[in-house]
C-alpha cells in the first residue's frame, strides 16, 4: 500500500473508533497533549502521517489493540447488557475497556494453547422454567452439580471462571452501572463494578451469570436493556437466581436453628449470618421470607426502621475497607504469567494487560512471586517432544 | 567503537540500578531511544527502596542521548509478518516495542539492547539476530565487570535468540519489507 494511502486508511479508523466512542476531538487531544485539535484532525483525515508514540498514546485513550489499527482486523459486533446502566458518555468506553480485556483475556487462552472453555453453554435453561419456581429448583441444582458448597459466595469466582469459562472483569463503574454481562467470540463475560460493596460484588456475579445461562432463551434483549425498569420480570428472577446461589436452604436454615431463642433472633445474630454468607443483610433477610423462616411484613418493617440497616454498615466497615479488588482475575495474571515466562508477550505488552507502568512491572512480578531466575535451565539429558 | 545502540526502557533501568547509565553514555559518545521509550515515565528503584525518576531531557539537549521515531508503516509489516505465525509461537508485542523494532529495520547499523524476551525472538525471527546485544555484552564492551542478574547476560539473550530460530524453523516465514 502507498504511503498517503496508508496513511489516510490510519487515519480513518482512528476517526471510526473516536466516534463509536463518543469522544470529541477536543477530548481526544486534552488527552494526548496536543495544544489545539488540529492536529488530530490532520491525522485523522490522512494530511499528517501519525508518530509511533502517538499510535502507542492513542491506542491506550481508545482501549483497543494496535493490531486493529494497523492490521485490517474486522471486530463483530457484541451486546452488552447492562444493569442499572447510566446515559454517561463514560459508558461505551467503559464498555470498550470491557471488550478490550475479554479480547486480550480470550487471546491469552489461546497463546497458552487451552481449547475455548464454554461449559457454560452445555447449560441448558430450558423455556418453560422462566419462572420463579423453575428459577429456584435451577439455582438450587447448581449448588449441588457444580460444587458450589455450603457458601457459594467463596467459590462463585472460581467455578465461574475455571470450570464453566466465564470472564469476570472488575472495572470502576461508579456513575455508570453496577454491572453487564456479554456473550461474543471470546465467550461469555461479566463486568462488575469493582467500587462495590464484595457481598453486593458476588451477588451482581450471580445475578448476571443468570443472564449468561438465559442468553439464547431471552429474546428481548431491547427489553432487558431497560433493566433500570424494576417491574422487568427477567431482572426478578435473575434476583431470585443470585438470592437461591448465594444462599442455599439447607445450610441457611442450620445458621438460623443455631442461634433460635424463644423463636427470634437477634438483630446481631442476622448480620452475623450473612456476613458469614457474604452477602447483603437485606437480601439475607428476604431469603429468609422466601424460605418462609420469616415474615415479610415483620422484614419490611425492620428494614424501612433503619436500625438494622445502620448496625449493618457499622459491622461491614472492616470487610468493606480491608479488600482491594483487583481489575483481573487470577487466572487472567497467572495466564498472562505463562504466556510472558515463554515469551509469548513483551514486557511492554504485559505491563498493559497487567494494567501497570512498565517501570512499575518487577515490583509486581515480584509481588506475585514471579521471578526469571526461574526460567534458568538445569542440563537435563531426556530429549524434547517438540 | 562498535555499532550504535538502540536501548530499550529496561536497559534504561538497569543502567540507572547498577549505576553504569553514566559511564555508558560516556564511552559511547551518543546513545539512541525510541520515542516511545523517551517518553515513557521511567524511574528506578535505589538500593534503600527508593524511587527515582529518570530525567532523559538534559541528555538530549546535549545531544548524547538521540530520540528516534519509528515508521508506522514498518510497524504494520512487523504485525503481518508476526501475524503469519501461529497464535502459540508468534510473540505478542506493545507498540512501543514494535517501535523500536521498525527503527531496526529501518536502520543499517544500529543494535537493539533490550532485555526482553518477545522482542529479542521476534529479531531472530526476522533473521536480525545480529543486530541484538544483551546488557552483558553493551557493558563488557566498555571493559566493565559486573555480576549480573541471569536476564540481563549473554546467556539468557542467546537462548531467546534461539528460542526464535526454533519458531522459525517450526514456521519458516520471510519478513520483507
Amino acid at each position: 500500500m502507498k504511503k498517503g494511502k496508508f496513511n489516510k486508511e490510519i487515519g480513518r479508523k482512528l476517526r471510526t473508533i473516536r466516534e463509536k466512542l463518543g469522544m470529541t476531538l477536543e477530548q481526544v487531544s486534552e488527552l494526548m497533549g496536543f495544544s489545539n485539535y488540529q492536529t488530530l484532525l490532520n491525522i485523522e483525515s490522512g494530511k499528517r502521517p501519525i508518530r509511533a508514540q502517538e499510535l502507542s498514546s492513542l491506542v491506550k485513550i481508545y482501549c483497543v489493540d494496535v493490531e486493529s489499527i494497523l492490521l485490517n482486523k474486522k471486530e463483530k459486533p457484541v451486546t452488552v447488557l447492562w444493569r442499572n446502566r447510566n446515559e454517561a458518555q463514560e459508558v461505551k468506553q467503559r464498555e470498550q475497556e470491557f471488550m478490550k480485556i475479554c479480547g486480550d483475556y480470550d487471546l491469552l487462552e489461546k497463546k497458552c494453547g487451552l481449547e475455548p472453555n464454554e461449559e457454560y453453554k452445555t447449560i441448558r435453561f430450558d423455556r418453560g422454567k422462566l419462572n420463579y419456581d423453575g428459577v429456584k429448583k435451577t439455582a438450587d441444582m447448581f449448588v449441588k452439580g457444580y460444587g458450589f458448597g455450603d457458601m457459594p459466595s467463596y467459590s462463585i469466582e472460581k467455578i465461574l471462571e475455571e470450570n464453566l469459562g466465564i470472564k469476570i472483569i472488575y472495572l470502576d463503574l461508579v456513575g455508570i452501572g453496577s454491572a453487564a454481562s456479554t456473550i461474543g467470540e471470546f465467550g461469555a463475560a461479566i463486568l462488575v463494578n469493582k467500587r462495590e460493596a464484595p457481598w453486593r460484588i458476588k451477588f451482581n456475579i450471580a445475578h448476571e451469570f443468570f443472564h449468561i445461562i438465559t442468553w439464547d432463551i431471552v429474546e428481548d434483549k431491547e427489553g432487558i436493556r431497560c433493566r433500570e425498569n424494576e417491574d422487568n420480570i427477567i431482572e426478578k428472577l435473575a434476583n431470585c437466581f443470585a438470592s437461591c446461589l448465594l444462599l442455599p436452604e439447607k445450610p441457611i436454615i442450620e445458621e438460623v436453628r443455631k442461634r433460635v431463642k424463644d423463636n427470634g433472633i437477634s438483630f446481631y445474630d442476622y448480620i452475623y449470618i450473612a456476613r458469614k454468607f457474604s452477602v447483603s443483610t437485606e437480601a439475607f433477610l428476604w431469603r429468609l421470607v422466601d424460605l418462609g423462616i420469616c415474615d415479610a411484613s415483620e422484614i419490611k418493617e425492620s428494614l424501612e426502621e433503619g436500625i438494622i440497616k445502620s448496625l449493618d454498615k457499622e459491622q461491614r466497615r472492616v470487610d468493606w475497607q480491608s479488600v482491594e479488588v483487583p481489575i483481573i482475575s487470577e487466572r487472567y495474571i497467572y495466564l498472562a504469567l505463562k504466556c510472558f515466562g515463554k515469551g509469548l508477550i513483551s514486557k511492554g505488552k504485559l505491563a498493559e494487560l497487567l494494567r501497570v507502568e512498565r517501570a512499575e512491572l518487577p515490583k509486581l512480578l515480584e509481588s506475585y512471586g514471579y521471578n526469571e531466575e526461574g526460567e534458568r535451565d538445569i542440563v537435563c539429558t531426556v530429549s524434547s517432544r517438540r | 567503537m562498535s555499532a550504535p545502540f538502540l536501548l530499550d526502557a529496561d536497559i534504561v533501568i538497569g543502567l540507572h540500578e547498577l549505576g553504569l547509565w553514566n559511564s555508558i553514555v560516556g564511552h559511547y559518545g551518543k546513545i539512541f531511544l525510541s520515542e516511545t521509550v523517551y517518553k515513557e515515565p521511567l524511574f528506578y528503584y535505589s538500593p534503600t527502596n527508593q524511587k527515582i525518576p529518570i530525567n532523559l531531557a538534559p541528555l538530549v539537549k546535549k545531544e548524547q542521548v538521540k530520540v528516534l521515531e519509528g515508521k508506522i508503516i514498518i510497524e504494520s509489516k512487523i504485525l503481518e509478518f508476526l501475524n503469519r505465525f501461529d497464535i502459540t509461537e508468534g510473540p505478542w508485542l506493545h507498540s512501543g516495542e514494535l517501535e523500536s523494532l521498525a527503527i531496526i529495520v529501518d536502520s543499517q547499523d544500529l543494535r537493539f539492547c533490550t532485555v526482553d524476551k518477545g522482542p529479542i525472538i521476534t529479531l531472530s525471527m526476522m533473521k536480525l539476530d545480529n543486530r541484538g546485544i544483551s546488557l552483558e555484552e553493551l557493558i563488557c564492551n566498555c571493559g566493565i565487570r559486573r555480576k549480573l542478574e541471569y536476564k540481563h547476560t549473554k546467556k539468557y539473550f542467546g537462548k531467546y535468540i534461539t528460542e526464535g530460530k526454533f519458531r522459525l524453523i517450526s514456521n519458516p516465514q520471510d519478513f520483507q519489507l
